[in-house]
């Protein structure tokens, strides 16, 4: 069966920006409920009804995760391919490219879509950019 | 098990994350099945909502993973809708794995009473070769029941002088046996069809 694999975006220092994001600022409900939500699109993909949503932004689609706070992560498809070292086999690839809540119909931190674009570009000229996403409980 | 599903594994350990994990994969398997079975119908979602006496809006939300607060009235109505069966079960926890590995078109399609083979009537194979004895209706009647290949012969294993009556099919052979013959050996079928033999006393 297809698998998907998950990606995070790092930062020039190298830093894992979504793992710090949702370390800092989401409690451990909210990210149960956002680990549930990559379970579901590593396992099945991101076509499941509802669970992505376009943003203003080109190839940017924000991940719904019902709760108070609404968490919007920001992702986008691919941009690459990449082995699965489980299987050996080519993998789709979704990356985190920015976290993110909405508060009244705008997101926090304001312009994430927009930096998401940004990122995801970055991410277009050095793979390097993305790390295998790292599951914070 | 794969890396992600002992990821899991591990973390249905703690109450609270089980019973999140467990509330989100039932409300995407619902609305990822309400989905893949009106698409496997060709419905748009108008038709859908006509079918189950609702508003597109409605089956619009029930087609969001997120959504949660479907009933069971409403998910039977569905069912009517879809010509299928509800079933709503408790389940241990060991059965999430194959739910959750089981969100996908191909395996939440489903097909509607009137296409379900189990509630076809078709006609049986064709028997070959030897016929056997199928039912001993009572005490010295015996039946044979076969469709064999043109001219192969039936052994009747029944005590000499017998009466037989081919009931249905046609039947020629060595001993001549006819409708109400008094005798006893083989039969040779000069269709390939059945024949319903049943043997008397003496």
């Amino acid at each position: 069966m297809k698998k998907w694999l998950i990606y995070d975006y790092v930062n020039e220092q190298g830093v894992n920006e979504i793992a710090a994001w949702a370390r800092k600022y989401l409690q451990k409900k909210e990210r149960t409920k956002l680990n549930s939500k990559l379970n579901m699109i590593a396992e099945n993909g991101p076509d499941l009804p509802g669970l992505l949503l376009k943003t203003e932004v080109e190839y940017i689609y924000k991940i719904k995760v019902q709760g108070n706070p609404k968490l919007r992560p920001m992702i986008c498809h691919g941009p690459f391919k990449e082995i699965d070292d489980e299987t050996g086999e080519e993998c789709e690839t979704i990356t985190l490219l920015v976290g993110a809540k909405e508060i009244s119909w705008d997101f926090e931190p304001r312009g994430a879509d927009i930096e998401a674009g940004i990122r995801r570009q970055i991410i277009l000229r050095d793979r390097k950019r993305r790390v295998k996403h790292e599951r914070i409980n | 098990m794969s890396e992600l599903t002992e990821t899991i594994r591990q973390e249905l350990k703690d109450k609270e994350t089980r019973y999140i994990y467990d509330d989100d994969l039932l409300n995407t398997y619902i609305a990822t099945q309400i989905k893949t079975l009106r698409e496997q119908r060709g419905w748009t979602q108008q038709r859908l909502a006509e079918e189950a006496g609702m508003k597109q809006t409605r089956i619009s939300v029930l087609e969001d993973v997120n959504y949660s607060s479907w009933t069971a009235k409403v998910l039977r109505r569905l069912a009517q809708a879809f010509d299928l069966r509800l079933t709503i079960k408790f389940e241990e926890f060991n059965s999430f794995f194959k739910d959750f590995e089981g969100v996908k078109p191909e395996l939440l399609a489903r097909r509607s009473f009137n296409d379900d083979p189990a509630f076809k009537d078709t006609p049986k194979p064709a028997k070959q070769g030897k016929p056997t004895v199928t039912k001993a209706v009572q005490t010295g009647l015996h039946v044979i029941e076969t469709e064999n290949p043109r001219a192969s012969q039936l052994d009747f294993p029944f005590a000499q002088r017998a009466r037989f009556d081919v009931i249905a099919g046609t039947g020629t052979g060595q001993a001549d046996i006819k409708p109400g013959e008094q005798t006893s050996g083989t039969l040779a079928l000069s269709q390939p069809q059945m024949a319903l033999v049943a043997a008397g006393g003496k």
